[in-house]
């Protein structure tokens, strides 16, 4: 085990990026972990 | 708009065509692999508060997304990114749109829209261990069409041990206005702006603790300016007892919204089989949100390389300073919304995953000649639950598959 195995990355896995995605519209805040911030959808 | 997805997907496949050639006929250069990935997600959720009904009606959507992925190393210094994505959601609410109660104009299935979207970015990494990258991208849907800009910049120590990065991004919206059937003839007299442009920014500093744990600290500004309101959302003020005596009106928010984001996260294996992964983030913004998040991750790793990894996450946010509840808005507000998203409230998050990702991948071909091969490097599956106090609940669930070449 290392620093460097895939487990230890220090950022989001790939597949997160859909859970920030709806987090980041049914929640206030957003930022600071590579998810969407503003622009594009209009989803409600 | 099919045939514009149809039209990317084309133009990736053709580009990674030619780059694969262009890399095997450099012959003795070897760079990475040409990775794909291929995620999908399935996402459905149910709640009583929508906005379109002014805090009172039905909140259930399922979106379904299917997006590819494409790393392309042209050489050891030249990296091209890319990716196309497409999702369909259908939305209880957004039916709702045209009417509601005895002012309903029609009664339909459930509105569902198609969204597509992509991005490309470009990165140059120097031996000093500096990278460049640029990127844009676009998104497109019924009633908004958005485009952004990407410039980043990262320094790696020469030890490798810590990286500091930047990036700043910047995105245009261009919206169509759709109002509620009950206000559309006199919509002109909301003023409402039809774009919306947002710039943010992030730091991020790494550092390598020990032989077993590393953590990264980040901070993000986001500033937008433009409708930040969404035009179909009602309001009801508290001067009448139901919703044919109340006034109503249309959601009204600031033209302006600025945001502060501070996040670190910890990864660190006690043991060669037990990883830990932590997150926290402190948030608040001009809106008077503040929020807390704390996400955890425990992998265990049954063997080299096959890892399963239960998950959770607590949030918690207050409430924007113009929300209140249906029917509770006073007429002497000069901005209001109904917009639960938007209230005071705590979510829970519960989940698990599992990934497999043998060195030699799930299936490996190798081409007649013997000089070119690609594998289904990995698969991974991942599925949660959320639950937010004020009784929306959700789950979804997501998958990805790697490719290299």
């Amino acid at each position: 085990m290392y620093l460097n195995d895939e487990e230890m990355k220090l950022s989001q896995r790939s597949l997160e990026q859909f859970e920030t995605s709806f987090e980041s519209y049914r929640e206030g805040a957003s930022g600071a972990e590579g998810g969407k911030t503003g622009g594009g959808c209009g989803c409600n | 708009m099919q045939l514009k997805i149809y039209l990317w997907v084309l133009l990736c496949f053709v580009t990674l065509n030619a780059i694969s050639q262009s890399k095997i006929d450099k012959g003795k250069h070897k760079v990475g692999d040409v990775e794909i990935d291929i995620l999908s997600s399935y996402y459905e959720q149910e709640g009583d508060h929508s906005a379109v009904e002014g805090g009172n009606g039905t909140q259930t959507l399922s979106d379904k997304v299917l997006s590819v992925t494409l790393s392309v190393p042209v050489d050891s210094v030249n990296i091209f990114d890319m990716s196309v994505s497409a999702d369909t959601y259908s939305s209880a609410s957004s039916d709702h749109i045209d009417g509601v109660g005895s002012y309903a104009v029609l009664s339909t299935p459930s509105s569902h829209d198609l969204r597509a979207y992509g991005n490309l970015a470009y990165s140059r990494i120097n031996r000093k261990g500096k990278t460049l990258t640029i990127g844009a991208g676009f998104s497109s849907e019924f009633d908004v069409k958005s485009t952004s800009m990407l410039l980043g910049f990262a320094k790696e120590s020469e030890d490798k041990n810590r990286e500091l990065s930047v990036h700043v991004k910047g995105y245009y919206d261009k919206w169509k206005l759709i109002f509620p059937t009950e206000y559309r003839l006199n919509s002109s007299s909301f003023n409402l702006p039809d774009v919306r442009k947002t710039v943010s920014s992030d730091l991020s500093f790494a550092q390598v603790i020990n032989k077993k744990l590393q953590a990264l600290f980040s901070y993000e500004f986001t500033y937008q300016n433009g409708l930040l309101s969404t035009p179909f959302h009602r309001v009801y003020f508290n001067d009448g007892e139901d919703i044919y005596t109340r006034t109503g009106s249309i959601e009204k928010l600031p033209d302006y919204r600025s945001k502060h984001a501070f996040g670190v996260r910890i990864s660190s294996f006690p043991f060669d089989w037990l990883i830990g992964r932590f997150y926290y983030r402190y948030y608040f913004d001009s809106f008077g949100i503040k929020a807390h998040t704390l996400n955890t991750e425990v992998p265990l790793k049954i063997t080299r390389f096959f890892s399963v990894y239960p998950f959770y996450r607590f949030y918690s946010q207050t409430a924007a300073d113009w929300f209140r509840p249906y029917g509770e808005h006073d007429l002497s507000q000069e901005f209001y919304t109904s917009d639960y998203d938007l209230s005071n409230f705590v979510s829970n998050k519960i989940g698990i995953g599992l990934r497999l990702s043998p060195p030699m991948g799930l299936i490996h071909l190798r081409s007649n000649s013997g000089n070119r091969s690609s594998s289904l490097k990995g698969l991974e599956l991942r599925f949660a639950k959320y639950y937010r106090s004020d009784g929306l609940r959700s789950f979804i669930i997501s998958s990805n598959l790697s490719f290299g070449f």
